[in-house]
């Protein structure tokens, strides 16, 4: 069914931003819900994102030629200007995936300075924030 | 060779500029280390001649260490001499406010992509905002968006006040 509509219809993250700020309306946010969350924030955009690129007639990686990679996807989100938005969001997925600790730091290489990240429901408010502004720029691109 | 080349460049620099910052005299654009932004920025606007690898490693190593440097130079993730001039213009427009930038890499851990870094350690939210719009805006007018595409600006207090 889902391969008639639009893939920016079906990939639309506005059903993941509403789920996330419900469940910000919780009193008690466990961490692992956090975690997902926001990790799940910056996925539903990338989704997004990726199915605007194919819509539009570019072409991929994959027999499908349906797959881009965070790199260009983050890359496309700068020239935008909207750096704090992608950066933040994406610092937090990477640590929300690929770091156990909270809180942890995220690794810089060959820097003095490293990312703290507290994984807390103020940062996933922020995150939301973040996933609304690139998701109101990518509607409006 | 490269004495000659940042020489011709002074001069031509020194004869055409009209500064609006303290002028940079031609005997320190010869000095080797310690390269400044302002000589970066003279070199940059007013030559045709392309930066010497030393003038730019020198530069750089204000900013990162040495294996970075190498780093930056052997893989040529963006241009050097064009990072150059992106980091040249985020010091004198940012560091006096938000601390001198530093620059680093960042490797995703699924990909492997690599984005370089810069770094300011005292600017907050409201501020990372305003900085990624006015970074984006100059950079197209000076031609470099290529290479800010390529480098992320990260301000870590963002990440420290919630």
């Amino acid at each position: 069914m889902s391969r008639s509509l639009p893939r920016t219809l079906v990939l639309d993250p506005s059903p993941i931003i509403s789920s996330v700020e419900d469940l910000l309306r919780e009193e008690l946010v466990e961490e692992v819900l956090i975690r997902r969350a926001l990790s799940n924030l910056f996925l539903s955009i990338f989704n997004y994102w990726s199915a605007k690129k194919y819509e539009s007639g570019e072409e991929g990686k994959g027999p499908c030629r349906d797959s881009w990679s965070y790199g260009v996807f983050i890359k496309e989100m700068m020239q935008k200007g909207l750096y704090a938005e992608i950066v933040y969001l994406y610092a937090y997925r990477v640590a929300v995936d690929h770091y156990t600790l909270n809180p942890t730091v995220v690794y810089l290489y060959e820097c003095r300075k490293n990312i703290p990240c507290h994984i807390t429901v103020s940062t996933l408010k922020r995150a939301v924030e973040c996933a609304k502004e690139l998701y109101k720029t990518l509607r409006q691109s | 060779m490269y004495s000659s080349n940042i020489s011709n460049i002074s001069n031509v620099v020194m004869s055409q500029i009209d500064f609006s910052m303290p002028k940079v005299m031609s005997s320190d654009i010869m000095i080797d280390k310690n390269i400044t932004v302002m000589q970066i920025m003279v070199t940059e606007q007013q030559s045709t001649y392309g930066m010497p690898d030393e003038l730019i490693r020198s530069f750089l190593l204000n900013y990162a260490s040495e294996k970075l440097v190498d780093f930056i130079m052997e893989r040529r993730v963006v241009d050097p001499q064009r990072l150059c001039k992106v980091i040249a213009w985020l010091e004198k427009s940012y560091s006096a406010k938000f601390g001198k930038p530093e620059l680093g890499a960042f490797f995703d851990p699924e990909e492997g992509s690599v984005f370089l870094v810069v770094v300011f350690e005292n600017c907050r939210w409201e501020d990372w905002k305003r900085l990624g719009r006015e970074f984006v805006k100059k950079m197209k007018e000076m031609g470099l968006e290529d290479v800010a595409s390529k480098v992320m600006v990260v301000c870590l207090g963002a990440f420290q006040e919630l």
